[in-house]
């Protein structure tokens, strides 16, 4: 799969927002993922979830408990297809 | 009913606790951390008055299961009472005020098919670690406590998948509550049980055993390398055929989530 890291960023904020129903520009790339407004550990869960079966990647746990913004998620994901980040 | 069946099985391998030998006690095998295992003991089993009053809340709809738990209720009771009379027989006090304390209700889960998955993984902890302590264990009445303990949360882990996988058959939409309860009961670098999670923080409890104080001295004392794992590969693959899903690790946990949420 060829992506950038941008468009890994955005797709990822998009399923995070989607996930907490908050609006597509309200959430930074920086932004504790566990601070957000609606955020509990079983969206995060959830959130994570949908990420690797979207990019059909399986994230190691170690990873998965390490992240706590859109930018650590997109740098694991883009770890895991194996991309350079941009 | 399947409690009905249930009853009949338990009646036919019921034990008292009038059958526990506490007068054959042998003193001189008795360790210090034996006494801190039964108390730990005795603080886990405490709180099945608390899960009782929440299945009977949260299952107020389902005869069946009610009267299992109440069979359930029974035997963990029994557990409690026979790791204090092993206490007592060796007059070991246990404080009032913490397993008072364990009374509090909790909220109940997410979905009740993650309410009955939580206490699968709670029957099974505990099975594998009276089981592992039964043998650890030199002084042979404690010893013989730990043994049936564990048969009977065996026994009541079958029961719980039961009703689980009955449960997920009429409501499949709280698939998803039941994979996350199973992520986050085997996603850590420590044994977590239900109990622990919700009563923990009692203030009761600061400075007397809880039910972690038995995990940490079984994984640090008592367990092999890679003891852990081999629960919560065990719980992994209990939910795995419960579901019919590949649930063995915490990736695939999470892609059968995702599966179920799509």
């Amino acid at each position: 799969m060829s992506v950038s890291q941008e468009q890994i960023v955005a797709t990822v904020t998009g399923i995070v927002t989607e996930e907490l129903g908050l609006g597509a520009d309200s959430v930074a790339p920086s932004a504790d993922l566990r601070s957000l407004q609606g955020a509990d550990s079983v969206k995060v869960l959830r959130m994570i979830a949908r990420i690797e079966r979207h990019y059909d990647v399986e994230l190691d746990d170690e990873d998965v408990f390490g992240l706590s913004s859109i930018n650590d998620v997109a740098l694991v994901v883009t770890g895991a297809l194996a991309l350079d980040p941009a | 009913m399947h409690s009905y069946d249930v009853f009949r099985q338990y009646e036919r391998h019921q034990w008292r606790l009038t059958d526990l030998p506490l007068d054959q006690i042998d003193h001189d095998l008795v360790h210090p951390d034996h006494v801190t295992m039964a108390r730990s003991a005795v603080m886990g089993e405490a709180n099945s008055i608390a899960a009782q009053h929440g299945f009977f809340n949260e299952f107020v709809d389902d005869y069946d299961f009610s009267a299992f738990v109440t069979i359930w209720g029974y035997q963990e009771l029994q557990h409690h009472y026979a790791f204090r009379a092993w206490l007592q027989a060796l007059d070991v006090p246990v404080d009032t005020a913490p397993v008072d304390a364990m009374r509090e209700p909790y909220a109940p889960g997410t979905t009740p098919a993650a309410t009955l998955a939580t206490n699968i993984v709670s029957e099974l902890t505990v099975n594998h670690v009276y089981r592992a302590l039964s043998d650890w264990v030199t002084e042979p009445v404690l010893r013989e406590i730990m043994r049936i303990a564990s048969r009977d949360e065996a026994a009541h882990a079958r029961e719980f998948i039961h009703f689980t996988r009955q449960r997920l058959a009429a409501h499949p939409d709280e698939l998803p509550s039941v994979l996350e309860t199973l992520h986050v009961y085997t996603s850590d670098a420590r044994i977590k049980h239900p109990v622990s999670v919700f009563k923990s923080e009692l203030p009761e409890l600061l400075g007397h055993e809880t039910i972690d104080t038995g995990f940490e001295f079984f994984l640090q004392q008592v367990a092999g390398d890679g003891e852990l794992d081999r629960l919560q590969v065990k719980i992994r693959r209990a939910f795995g055929t419960l579901t019919g899903l590949d649930l063995g690790s915490g990736a695939r946990i999470r892609r059968a989530l995702a599966d179920s949420l799509a």
